[in-house]
């Protein structure tokens, strides 16, 4: 097998996973953080309610649902990770 | 003469934004009677005040200056730590972590250790959180003090470090987690404020954003990727892709927001579940404004002075370039808000994990409500005696040409055991066959992992050998290695052990008391 000076195993797995993550084309970079972000957004809709509301004890509005928040923090996220 | 140019009128301000935050401090803390309303702050807590505390702690002074810095040049890519550096992680800590936390009771992160793990899991955790909090604390002071001499032009570094410790030590002697969250309110409204004054006078003087698109345009190549989000991995900069997205946000991140001591309590001291976790769903809409009002005044400093000799001079210019008189001493509160928000927090915190995670568990078991008051409140005074003693150690260190590195070390330090941790927080939450002797085997050895890279790459020429990483303070990498040798070490030794019982497990459903073990 070739060795090098200075050269470990470590060095040719890191450069391995280097190379694969240069090889990516920053289109589809952009579309993996923008769709994890989705993938959040979509979990944190199929919240049920009790998860995302105060008791049911405790009279409250529509603006109590963090559901509501939850979504409008990571849609603001996507927008960000879509245009910049 | 100042860096700012500050006149009376700054001072006055100032002086004013400082009497009032102590005052402040005081009333809250007079009516204290234990240990859990210091700590705790009673469980009074209401959600808008904590997801202000969160974000105002994590927001130091230097990070204002830094942020801003690195902005200046590396451009909007350092804006990815607030943005998907917070918000998925906070999302994610509000709907499953928080709830568990607020509902068994615990104190502090470690606490939760030894009741889903072991004694030794609790003990581990606490000393590593310790030993970097109580560092970190002499560190925030000593560059805190460096910086606000250079902003008011006059003073030595060691009456500033002084000055600044009494302020912080003062109300948080007195007023615990309480004043902590209420003034870090003030200091999250006055830090906004000041930069955003910042950023308005900044943008209105190149003509809107479209005027600080093309001030960046005539720079050229230097500024050609100044407003990207997402670097290049093949790009020699901190902050590559990768490392923002598998070092940053799946694990630094969460385990920052899920595991420090510092930022989880704020929730602990809610007023009931929801409220813990409507504070961090509210916390994680206002770090969305956050780079806008930090890192982009550090774009348009280069639109406007393309040619300062260091990027932590941005902001300082912007400020004494367009703040009139009487509104830079906006901005100078702000900076002051910033840095007492990060001091307090890891003053009090530092103060829990000690009373809790050692005194009351290791030294008097059955100290009353009020011992636990007074022990926690003459820890913060010890405590603020060593971060006085320890930024003058770092003082000496820089003054001797010795401290080169030091910031960095200490950020790698926290990487060192936050993506363990993370591993043993994820298994403990997620997998009932993880067991303790598992949990503390697994993350020794990712605590070993991360210092073995760490030592391999900075010493690399003493074993011969080409750096491991090929990017510059790669402590996001060590942290994702950490993560990943943890995460196998806790799976593997937890089934070939034997399982822990299931009341290791069970409490996490539902209980609604603290019982400490």
């Amino acid at each position: 097998m070739n060795s090098e000076p200075g050269i470990t195993i470590l060095h040719r797995l890191g450069e391995s996973l280097r190379e694969l993550m240069v090889a990516i084309p920053m289109p589809v970079v952009r579309g993996i953080f923008v769709g994890l972000l989705l993938l959040l957004l979509l979990w944190v809709l199929r919240l049920p309610r009790e998860r995302v509301r105060p008791p049911a004890e405790v009279a409250t509005g529509w603006s109590s649902n963090l559901k509501l928040w939850a979504a409008v923090a990571l849609g603001i996220q996507a927008l960000i990770y879509l245009v910049f | 003469m100042n860096a700012t140019g500050l006149g009376t009128l700054d001072f006055i301000v100032v002086a004013v934004y400082l009497l009032g935050t102590i005052a402040l401090g005081l009333a809250i803390g007079w009516k204290f009677e234990s240990g859990r309303d210091f700590f705790l702050a009673g469980r009074s807590l209401p959600w808008w005040a904590i997801g202000m505390s969160l974000v105002a702690s994590d927001i130091g002074g230097t990070d204002i200056i830094g942020v801003g810095g690195a902005a200046y040049s590396f451009g909007l890519s350092v804006a990815n730590f607030e943005w998907i550096g917070c918000v998925p992680a906070m999302i994610v800590a509000a709907f499953i972590f928080v709830p568990v936390f607020w509902r068994t009771g615990i104190y502090t992160i470690p606490e939760f250790m030894e009741r889903r793990f072991n004694a030794g899991m609790r003990v581990v955790l606490a000393l590593c959180w310790l030993i970097f909090m109580a560092c970190n604390l002499g560190i925030m002071l000593f560059a805190s003090a460096k910086m606000l001499a250079v902003m008011i032009g006059g003073g030595s570094l060691a009456l500033w470090i002084v000055v600044t410790a009494l302020f912080v030590g003062v109300y948080t002697f007195f007023g615990g987690l309480k004043a902590v969250v209420y003034t870090d309110v003030i200091q999250c409204a006055v830090m906004i404020a000041g930069c955003l004054l910042v950023l308005f006078l900044g943008l209105r003087d190149l003509g809107g954003w479209d005027g600080l698109h093309q001030s960046l345009d005539a720079l050229g190549e230097r500024t050609d990727h100044h407003t990207d989000l997402l670097v290049p991995a093949d790009r020699d900069s901190p902050f590559v892709w990768p490392a923002i997205l598998f070092g940053l946000a799946m694990v630094l991140s969460p385990a920052y927001w899920i595991g420090n001591q510092a930022i989880v309590q704020r929730s602990l001291g809610a007023k009931s579940q929801f409220q813990a976790q409507a504070s961090y769903v509210w916390g994680a809409l206002l770090k969305i404004l956050i780079p806008v009002i930090i890192a982009v005044p550090g774009i348009i400093a280069v639109a406007k002075f393309p040619d300062l000799a260091d990027g932590d001079q941005a902001f300082p210019t912007l400020v004494s370039e367009l703040l009139p008189t009487g509104l830079r001493g906006v901005f100078l509160a702000a900076f002051i808000a910033a840095l007492m928000s990060s001091v307090d927090s890891y003053l009090n915190a530092s103060a829990t994990v000690v009373t809790n995670d050692f005194y009351l568990r290791y030294l008097n078991r059955n100290a009353d409500d009020h011992r636990q008051l007074v022990v926690g409140r003459w820890v913060t005074v010890i405590l603020m005696i060593w971060a006085i003693f320890f930024a003058f150690v770092v003082q000496w260190m820089d003054e001797s040409g010795k401290a080169s590195g030091i910031y960095a070390i200490f950020q790698t330090l926290m990487a060192f055991f936050q993506g363990p941790a993370l591993a043993v927080i994820l298994c403990g939450f997620l997998w009932k066959r993880a067991n303790g002797i598992g949990a503390l085997t697994g993350f020794l050895c990712g605590v070993a992992l991360s210092v073995s890279l760490f030592v391999l790459d900075r010493w690399h020429e003493s074993f011969g050998l080409e750096p491991l990483f090929q990017v510059p303070e790669p402590f996001l990498y060590f942290s994702v290695w950490a993560f990943l040798g943890a995460l196998a070490v806790i799976v593997v030794v937890s089934l070939i052990t034997r399982p822990d019982s299931p009341e290791k497990t069970a409490f996490l459903k539902g209980e609604t008391t603290s019982s400490s073990p």
